[in-house]
């Protein structure tokens, strides 16, 4: 409740000094606010700390929504809070997924100027896809989410029934709560792109739209029959929420999948469908990216090395696995370089066994970990 | 070589299918000397995760969790982790939502047709005839000519047969030959499924008007017209209940509109909604699914269980609202007192009862559970079941009756098993009870002591309550008040009846654990490898109980 206050005093600031603010042209600015969050959690639980998110927010210079963010956050109360966990939770999804990999997905809470991400977003490539469709997905389902809780009270439920026509099943009710998270996710996150002409403005807008698309996507219909004696006389049907971890997992798969695209060279046959989409794949023998695809233009750097244009540490001290031979393997991980090894002693949970009712009773284990890391 | 150009530059380490495109192997060879495997993975590698396909990912989650992995994915569980707006707005009013949907139209169809009454009695047989119709194809869309061809079936045979004598059984055979044909050659599983319940209590009426007509309880051979307004009288066709053809005729008399009449519609419709979103929604949400197998199979049981309360309640209320489910006084309840005079508001009493939820969720026993589980179907089977099998005695009688019950179900294993197995169980319930009371003479009998019971041991309930309720309980010298003999019984007995009762907790949890609505099978019926599978996760705990139950009954 604290922190709900204490983002409404931030907004009202933000919207104090709206009228002065002058727009910065950087790239997902608005995912700072996820970092604001992240400051005030720690201001509240660690006393004494100074609120450096107020600080942000009152430099207008500094803020991370745009006119149009702001006029929507306005107009619908409660999204704030929901676009803030939903950055958090987009973060954190980002980083579980990849934290195998080489690009294990860093995050710079304390810049606030820049985006949180650092400046891999300035280039396009499937990193970037998946930051853009990870954060608009988790937009989305949290204003979903919170609109089913009730906490956001523009999105009412309609409960007219809707189902294909014909079928002989009918849900209806708050699955339009994913609409309306659809719906803000396109109108919030959207605005915040600002050059329209290039391709990497296409290749964005189709990647957030992939994010949104993955979480209708993942939405578990639940289904129970009644009817005398276990027959199925009467059906009935509700829509629920995937757990963000399901939008998660099936994002990377499309990013494993991820096609590369350029904009069409205009004259060219295969441009005329281009119109639909915008872009075509680059290798002519590849099928057009459909909305739930990823999409890149660039291809990754190899995230081997400390590269401070990029933003990224490189894999130097990053934890690996030296018995595997995949990405999460000291030979990929590490590049080649080699590991160093040393032995850690752990105290675990363990032998837990189930008692009469309701505990869960577990023993203290002492265990020696061999840790490699890259060198 | 530079150890930062392991990878060429522009590549991420990761493995993408299109990179592997012959257009793009050369942009990797240029100027280097790698070799491929460098840069993906061998063939005889390792797998990765990420690389699996759907299916072989839960091979491996299998090895890595154990086959609780997919349990866990499949259940509905997790819903426990929502919060009360959630399944309130997610769950419950979708799911109400559709309740609705469906009870209106139902409702409006038999409010029209109860405040129709007083019309001559051809035309109430006609109205009740073309609103059942209605109703039917409310509930069952294309469905509904199945049942339509049933009924056609079984007036011709009662008609060609009007004047013989095996007329019950001649339409019993009839309408197991109708339903097995159809199930087995004709409907498509997953539409028999959705019908089969409007075809049981239609093969129901069918089988009860030809043994009424043989025992002359029916006088003449309904005309097609009296027919066809029982077979598809609105307040039953689709959810039941079965009631006799002359409950049936109550109908033509016309009943003012009662406080009492239209205080029972509204309870009915609201426990009818009540049990739905229990059995959807609540269920799952207090119960989580992760902390013991026999809590999910009571869960799921549970679940079950209201499901069938809502048809019951549903089915309650569509007879009530229509006008039927009288009980006049002077006449008991399945009597044939319709032929009595005018009676005054007060003597009537609308008391139709389907299933009594209290007594099969802490039952006495497995036999109170099987008499309150469907009271109009459990009278059937006793009047023209267990009566006509009666003479081959008892046990056979008992079985015949479980083994009706499972035909008129359709075949289906599992139901068959659960049928029968109920069978089972309350004999041996019932045997082992009675041996018990014998023995001690005390009121441990699988049905209630009557007042006038010869047992020694009966509890003075009235007194050991009385004696607890007084406020200085340990000072009086409460010797004069009950004697210490009417408290042990009072302990003894009610401890015994307790025990009885988890007993019947626990046979049911393990019967109803497979009407799961986990999978596809809840939609075209259960299968047999489904239903063993759900029971071999209980390790057969329960027919082992009962096996002991037995053994133990022998032995003393």
């Amino acid at each position: 409740m604290k922190l709900v206050c204490t983002l409404w005093a931030l907004l009202f600031l933000v919207l104090a000094a709206a009228p002065v603010a002058r727009v910065h042209a950087v790239i997902g600015r608005w995912w700072g606010i996820a970092s604001t969050v992240a400051v005030q959690e720690h201001a509240n639980m660690v006393p004494g700390v100074a609120r450096k998110g107020s600080a942000i927010m009152l430099d207008p210079k500094k803020h991370p929504l745009n006119k149009k963010q702001r006029r929507l956050v306005r107009r619908n109360p409660g999204t704030l809070e929901s676009i803030g966990t939903g950055a958090m939770l987009a973060i954190k999804e980002c980083q579980h997924q990849f934290s195998n990999r080489r690009w294990n997905c860093p995050v710079n809470t304390n810049d606030h100027v820049n985006s949180v991400f650092g400046n891999i977003l300035k280039r396009g490539c499937r990193e970037t896809a998946f930051i853009y469709a990870v954060m608009s997905a988790a937009v989305a389902h949290e204003v979903g989410r919170n609109c089913a809780e009730g906490t956001i009270e523009t999105c009412s439920c309609d409960y007219r029934s809707k189902g294909p026509a014909g079928e002989d099943w009918e849900w209806g009710g708050c699955s339009d709560n994913v609409e309306f998270g659809k719906q803000f996710a396109k109108q919030f996150v959207d605005a915040g792109e600002k050059t329209k002409d290039s391709v990497r403005y296409l290749v964005n807008m189709h990647n957030n739209e992939a994010g949104r698309v993955a979480v209708a996507e993942n939405l578990r219909r639940e289904c129970k029959c009644h009817g005398m004696s276990g027959s199925c006389t009467l059906k009935t049907c509700w829509m629920r929420l995937p757990n963000f971890r399901d939008v998660g997992d099936s994002l990377k798969e499309k990013f494993d999948g991820a096609s590369k695209v350029a904009v069409p060279d205009i004259g060219n046959n295969r441009g005329s469908r281009a119109k639909v989409t915008g872009l075509v794949p680059k290798n002519s023998r590849h099928k057009f990216p459909t909305d739930n695809d990823l999409v890149y233009h660039e291809r990754s750097p190899n995230f081997c090395r400390n590269n401070p244009r990029l933003g990224f540490e490189g894999t130097r001290g990053r934890e690996c696995n030296v018995t595997s031979r995949g990405l999460d393997g000291c030979d990929l991980l590490c590049c080649g370089r080699g590991y160093a090894t040393r032995q850690e002693v752990t105290k675990e949970r363990c032998n837990c066994t189930f008692q009469w009712c309701c505990q869960v009773k577990c023993e203290e284990c002492v265990r020696t970990k061999t840790i490699h890391t890259c060198l | 070589m530079d150890e930062g150009d392991w990878f060429p530059p522009g590549h991420d380490g990761g493995w993408y299918p299109e990179d592997a495109d012959i257009g793009n192997l050369p942009e990797y060879y240029d100027g280097e000397d790698f070799l491929p495997e460098d840069y993906y993975m061998s063939e005889d590698g390792d797998w990765f995760p990420e690389d699996m396909d759907p299916y072989e990912m839960q091979q491996y989650m299998k090895e890595l969790y154990g086959e609780d992995y997919l349990e866990a994915a499949d259940s509905a569980g997790g819903m426990s982790n929502m919060d009360r707006q959630e399944l309130w707005s997610l769950c419950v009013i979708p799911t109400l939502q559709q309740g609705f949907t469906m009870i209106c139209p139902l409702i409006l169809l038999c409010l029209t047709f109860r405040l129709l009454e007083g019309a001559s009695a051809w035309t109430r047989h006609l109205m009740s005839t073309g609103l059942g119709l209605a109703a039917l194809y409310l509930v069952f869309q294309a469905n509904w000519y199945f049942i339509v061809t049933f009924a056609i079936t079984g007036h011709l045979l009662l008609h060609l047969m009007d004047g013989y004598r095996w007329r019950g059984v001649a339409a019993s055979v009839m309408a197991l030959v109708f339903l097995l044909t159809c199930e087995l050659f004709i409907v498509e599983a997953t539409e028999w499924h959705k019908i089969r319940g409007a075809q049981m209590i239609l093969a129901m009426k069918i089988i009860s008007l030809g043994f009424d007509l043989d025992s002359g309880v029916v006088q003449a051979t309904p005309s097609f017209l009296e027919y066809s307004g029982y077979c598809c009288f609105l307040g039953t066709s689709a959810f039941g209940p079965w009631i006799s053809y002359n409950n049936y005729l109550q109908v033509l008399k016309s009943r003012n509109i009662s406080l009492q009449w239209f205080v029972r519609g509204l309870k009915t419709t609201l426990q009818c909604l009540t049990c739905l979103t229990i059995s959807t929604c609540v269920a799952y949400w207090v119960i989580p699914h992760d902390i013991h197998k026999w809590v999910t199979a009571y869960r799921d049981a549970l679940s079950f269980r209201f499901s069938h309360y809502f048809i019951s309640y549903l089915s309650e209320m569509t007879c009530v609202v229509s006008g039927v489910g009288v009980t006049e006084k002077g006449t008991t309840r399945e009597g044939e007192g319709t032929e009595q005079g005018e009676e005054k508001e007060e003597d009537v009493k609308w008391d139709l009862r389907v299933a009594r939820p209290y007594h099969i969720e802490l039952p006495r026993s497995l036999v109170e559970v099987v008499t309150n589980w469907n009271r109009p179907m459990h009278h059937w089977l006793k009047t023209y079941v267990f009566k006509t099998a009666k003479p081959l005695g008892a046990f056979p009688a008992i079985i015949l009756t479980y083994a009706a019950s499972s035909i008129l179900h359709g075949l289906n294993f599992q139901l068959a098993a659960v049928l029968l197995s109920l069978g089972f169980y309350s004999y041996i319930e019932h045997v082992l009870r009675q041996r018990l009371a014998d023995i001690f003479s005390a009121c441990i009998l699988a049905k209630r002591c009557k007042a006038d019971c010869e047992h020694r041991n009966r509890p003075n309930w009235a007194g050991c309550v009385s004696l607890q309720l007084r406020t200085d309980f340990w000072k009086q010298d409460w010797g004069n008040i009950i004697s210490i003999e009417d408290t042990k019984t009072c302990i003894c007995v009610g401890l015994t009846n307790l025990c009885f009762c988890l007993l019947a907790m626990f046979h049911l949890a393990y019967l109803g654990v497979m009407f799961d609505s986990s999978s596809d099978v809840e939609e075209e019926g259960y299968t047999m490898s489904h239903t063993l599978q759900k029971w071999a996760q209980l390790d057969y705990a329960s027919h082992w109980v009962a096996v002991g139950s037995y053994v133990f009954y022998k032995l003393i």
